[in-house]
């Protein structure tokens, strides 16, 4: 059991096949991707209510305004994403 | 076509089979209801008698866990490292001093005060927490640290989209929608892909558009739905692990295309949690994204890759 030859602690190949969460997370299938992806070191940082985005008047170039849909006809779906149901 | 609805983990399934309707096709769909069956008693926190409870319990000392729990929360950490903890297990203590400590269903809107403080954590960085989290391979035991109770959420979800997905299409096209988490096989036996309804938070009868969805996953994260009152203010569920407490941020709702329906879960999180300025520039630094964010003020903004999937009529 890994908890007794944890606490033990006297032979150095008994605790390598112990990971920590952050080294399983860069292996999992799928995610592949994002190991490789510098997670954006900067969200760390704290935010507070001054400085939560608002909407600009003036659209960043990653901003683009979607038109008006009640002016188009949707087709019907066969389901719809939402805040969880 | 074949449709399938029901009610699990808090949240209405839709399944849907893109397949003749044989009695083959009835027996396969009539087993899924109780695949979540299985996957919410093994994961819910709201269950005392649940695997997930069980673990928590036993902060701070190795348990075993199933299968199905070991590989949810892999997935749970993939999220957190791929949202430098933004997305993280780690949160459920903050949660339930939010007042979100019982199943949605039985919040109360306009809930009674409840006998919590009204400073619900403090700041800290992210992406500390969840690197506490050990896991033996050989074993698949976990150990929690002993503050730090999990909370397997929105991820639990896409994983269990993304799971029927697998075992459902080798049958055919098929679509999984739990709670808004979706998860989609390949196109219709005729090439067509699946349309996908953004509900609108200010008007959830309506649509405000329509996604045509091949492969991959689908997500939305919003404030609109699951919130509360605590001592006569307003909480949601969507917690800022920066600061342990409900986003302070101008999007209500964020849906988010990606390659599956747990990077689509975790993406939508991270691109609320952070506002539609810094969330529009973390979602264009990620090729594989894409996604609809509805503002405060009623605005509907996108990243540049949204037109590849809006609907063209």
């Amino acid at each position: 059991m890994a908890q007794s030859t944890r606490r033990k602690g006297t032979n150095t190949n008994d605790v390598k096949h112990l990971l920590l969460a952050g080294a399983v997370a860069a292996t999992i299938a799928g995610w592949g991707v994002w190991a490789s992806q510098d997670a954006a070191s900067d969200l760390t940082t704290t935010p507070s209510r001054d400085n939560v985005s608002a909407p600009a008047v003036e659209q960043p170039v990653s901003r683009r305004v979607v038109p008006n849909t009640t002016t188009r006809t949707l087709p019907t779906p066969v389901t719809v994403t939402g805040s969880s149901r | 076509m074949q449709r399938l609805e029901f009610r699990a983990m808090g949240s209405q399934i839709v399944v849907l089979l893109d397949v003749e309707a044989t009695p083959e096709a009835a027996v396969l769909l009539d087993a899924v209801p109780g695949w979540f069956a299985e996957w919410e008693q093994c994961l819910s926190r709201f269950r005392p008698a649940s695997e997930l409870a069980h673990l928590n319990r036993k902060a701070g000392q190795w348990v075993p866990v199933s299968p199905v729990l070991w590989d949810v929360l892999q997935h749970a950490l993939a999220a957190a490292r791929a949202s430098a903890g933004l997305v993280t297990p780690a949160l459920l203590d903050a949660l339930e001093m939010a007042g979100y400590d019982r199943s949605f269903e039985y919040l109360l809107p306009a809930g009674a005060s409840a006998p919590h403080p009204a400073t619900i954590g403090s700041r800290r960085n992210p992406d500390d927490d969840w690197q506490a989290i050990e896991l033996d391979p050989r074993t698949h035991s976990i150990r929690v640290p002993a503050d730090m109770p999990l909370d397997l959420g929105g991820i639990a979800k896409g994983w269990a989209a993304q799971q029927a997905l697998q075992r459902l299409a080798v049958h055919g096209p098929v679509l999984v929608n739990v709670g808004g988490d979706i998860a989609v096989s390949g196109p219709w036996r005729d090439g067509t892909r699946w349309p996908i309804g953004v509900m609108d938070p200010l008007a959830p009868e309506q649509q405000l558009d329509v996604l045509m969805v091949a492969t991959g996953g689908v997500a939305t994260s919003g404030r609109e739905y699951r919130r509360w009152q605590l001592n006569g203010v307003w909480q949601h569920h969507i917690l800022d692990p920066r600061t342990r407490q409900p986003a302070a941020t101008d999007v209500l709702s964020a849906t988010i295309i990606a390659p599956s329906a747990c990077e689509a879960e975790m993406a939508a999180k991270v691109t609320l949690i952070l506002g539609s300025g810094a969330g529009l520039d973390w979602l264009e630094e990620r090729t594989a994204l894409a996604g609809l964010l509805v503002l405060e003020d009623g605005t509907v903004v996108s990243s540049h890759r949204l037109p590849d999937y809006r609907w063209k009529g």
